[in-house]
C-alpha cells in the first residue's frame, strides 16, 4: 500500500489534478486582516522553524503572505526562534521577491530580521517587552539604532499587526500567554487550526491550517505555489487511505462472518 | 572520608533552589497589579532567562559531542551506532567550521545552500515515511471495540475537513471539523496541559525537599 501511495504522490506531483479547493473561514479571517493594513504600516512576523526542512515546504506560502502584506505597502520585522531561521529569512527575501518590481523593498526601511533569541517562551516575552532592549543589533550586524523601520517600532503593542507561523504545537501556548494575553493584542497565524481553535475570536482572528489553509490562501490571492499541488496530493492519498480502511475492515468482518459457520459445522 | 560538597546538592539541590526563587517571583509578578518595581524584576529575570537558555543550549551541545566522540574513541558500541555518532560529530564539525570561518557566519551563502541542499532536502526524503502512515492507519484501524470506533469516527471528520474537494460537495464536513479541533481536541489538550502543569509544579516541590529521587541517585549506585 505504500508503494500505491508513493507512486500517486509521484505521479500528481509532475501532473496536477487541479482538484476544487474551498477557501475555510479561518484562511478569509486571515486574508481579510492582511488587507486592512494601511501603507506604512508594520508587521511583526514571528517564525519558528525547528525543523531545518519545513521552511522548503512553506515557502511558497510565506511567500504569499508576504507579497500579500507588499501589496498594502506594509513593512515586516521577523523574530525567530532557531538558530537557522535568520539565514532562512535572509534567503526568502530574495525568494518572495520584495526587493524586486513591483514592491521594490529595501532592507533596513521596509524588512527587517532579527538575529535568533534562544529560550522560546523567554525569548518571546523578551522580543514583547521590546527589541531595543532585547537587541543591540539585526541579524546582519547593523546596530539597532541605525535602522530606519526599527525608530517607529519597539514594544509589542507598536506593531499594527502580529503574525505567529510555528509547527511545533507547543509554542501555541506560548505565544498566547506571552504576547496575546499579556498585551491585549490580536494576532493572525500559520499553524495548525486545532492548536489555536480555543482562541480564535478572542486573541487569534485568522489562521492558515498548513497545508490546507496555504492552498487555500494561495488559490485565495492568485499567488500559486506548491501548497496547491500538495492538496492535490492530499486529496487523492487521504481518499485512498479511507477507502483500503473501509475495505479492511469489510474484509475483516467478512471473514468473521465466514469462520462462525464453520465453526458451528464442527 | 570525603569533604567535598556532595554531588547531589551542587548538581540537583542548588540550581533546583535557584530556579525555584525565580520561577516563584515569576509567579508572583504575574499574578499581582503591574509596578515599576514589577516590571523591573520580571525584565531582569527574562534577560537571565535568555542567558541561561543559551548556556544551557551551548551545555547540551558540548555533552551531546562528548558523548558521541567517547562512543567513537572507545569502539565499544555496534557498528551501526558507530556511524551514527561519526555522521552527529561530522555533521557538527562541518557546521562549525561554515558558522566560524565562512563570510557571513551563520547567514553566510554556504550555510544556506547546506541547510537547504542537504538538509532540507535529508528532510523532505524522510517526508516520505508519510507515504506509510495512511498504512498504520489502514493496519490500525480495525473496528472491533467502542474505543476504536470513536477515534475512527473522530479520525474520518478530521480527514474529510482536510480534503477540500471532500469540502466542496459536502459543506457541512467543515462544521463538524471545525467543531473537532475546537471543543474535543482542545479540551483533551488543556486536560493534559493542566496535568503536566501542576506534575511539574509538585514534582519541583518534592525534588526541593528532597523526596524525589532522580537521574543523579541512579548514577551514584
Amino acid at each position: 500500500m505504500g508503494i500505491i501511495l508513493l507512486v500517486v504522490i509521484v505521479t500528481v506531483m509532475f501532473n496536477p489534478v487541479g482538484l476544487p479547493i474551498s477557501v475555510s473561514q479561518q484562511t478569509q479571517d486571515f486574508y481579510n486582516r492582511l488587507i486592512k493594513l494601511k501603507e506604512g504600516e508594520t508587521v511583526l512576523w514571528g517564525f519558528e522553524g525547528a525543523v531545518i526542512g519545513a521552511y522548503t515546504e512553506k515557502k511558497t506560502a510565506m511567500r504569499a503572505v508576504a507579497q500579500t502584506i507588499a501589496k498594502q505597502k506594509a513593512n515586516i520585522v521577523w523574530v525567530s526562534f532557531y538558530p537557522h531561521n535568520p539565514g532562512q529569512l535572509l534567503a526568502f527575501i530574495e525568494y518572495s521577491g520584495l526587493t524586486k518590481p513591483p514592491f521594490n523593498y529595501k532592507y533596513g526601511e521596509n524588512i527587517v530580521i532579527m538575529p535568533f533569541l534562544p529560550g522560546e517562551e523567554t525569548a518571546m516575552a523578551a522580543i514583547a517587552a521590546g527589541l531595543k532592549a532585547t537587541f543591540s543589533t539585526d541579524v546582519k550586524g547593523i546596530s539597532i539604532g541605525d535602522i530606519p523601520l526599527l525608530k517607529k517600532v519597539d514594544k509589542i503593542t507598536d506593531f499594527n499587526l502580529v503574525l505567529i507561523q510555528f509547527g511545533i504545537f507547543t509554542y501555541a501556548e506560548m505565544f498566547m500567554r506571552q504576547w496575546p494575553a499579556k498585551y491585549g493584542i490580536q494576532v493572525i497565524s500559520m499553524c495548525t487550526y486545532s492548536v489555536v481553535a480555543a482562541y480564535y475570536g478572542t486573541y487569534v482572528i485568522g489562521d492558515l491550517d498548513l497545508v490546507r489553509g496555504n492552498a487555500e490562501f494561495e488559490k485565495l490571492t492568485g499567488i500559486l505555489g506548491e501548497d496547491i499541488v500538495y492538496m492535490d496530493i492530499r486529496n487523492i492519498n487521504c481518499g485512498i487511505t479511507l477507502a483500503l480502511i473501509a475495505f479492511g475492515n469489510i474484509a475483516l468482518y467478512w471473514s468473521k462472518v465466514k469462520k462462525v459457520p464453520a465453526e458451528a459445522k464442527k | 572520608m570525603s569533604t567535598g560538597i556532595s554531588r547531589r546538592v551542587y548538581q540537583r539541590l542548588i540550581p533546583l533552589f535557584i530556579v525555584s526563587v525565580f520561577a516563584g517571583i515569576s509567579l508572583i509578578v504575574y499574578f499581582v497589579t503591574p509596578s515599576a518595581a514589577s516590571k523591573a524584576v520580571s525584565g531582569e529575570i527574562l534577560q537571565w532567562g535568555v542567558v541561561l537558555s543559551t548556556v544551557t543550549m551551548i551545555y547540551a551541545s558540548i555533552t551531546i559531542m562528548v558523548m558521541h566522540t567517547r562512543r567513537l574513541a572507545e569502539r565499544k558500541e555496534t557498528t551501526r551506532m558507530l556511524f551514527n555518532s561519526s555522521v552527529m560529530v561530522g555533521s557538527f564539525v562541518m557546521v562549525m567550521a561554515i558558522g566560524l570561518f565562512a563570510p557571513g557566519g551563520l547567514t553566510s551563502e554556504l550555510l544556506e545552500a547546506v541547510t537547504t541542499y542537504i538538509f532540507g532536502y535529508i528532510y523532505a526524503g524522510i517526508l516520505t515515511d508519510w507515504a506509510y502512515h495512511p498504512y498504520t492507519s489502514y493496519r490500525r484501524f480495525r473496528l472491533i471495540s467502542a474505543e476504536s470506533t470513536v477515534m475512527f469516527i473522530t479520525f474520518l471528520f478530521t480527514v474529510l475537513r482536510n480534503m477540500t474537494a471532500v469540502v466542496v460537495a459536502v459543506p457541512g464536513i467543515a462544521v463538524i471539523g471545525d467543531w473537532i479541533a475546537a471543543v474535543p481536541a482542545m479540551a483533551t489538550m488543556r486536560a493534559a496541559l493542566a496535568a503536566a502543569g501542576i506534575g511539574q509544579l509538585v514534582l519541583g516541590i518534592r525534588a526541593l525537599a528532597q523526596r524525589e529521587p532522580g537521574l543523579i541517585e541512579l548514577e551514584m549506585k
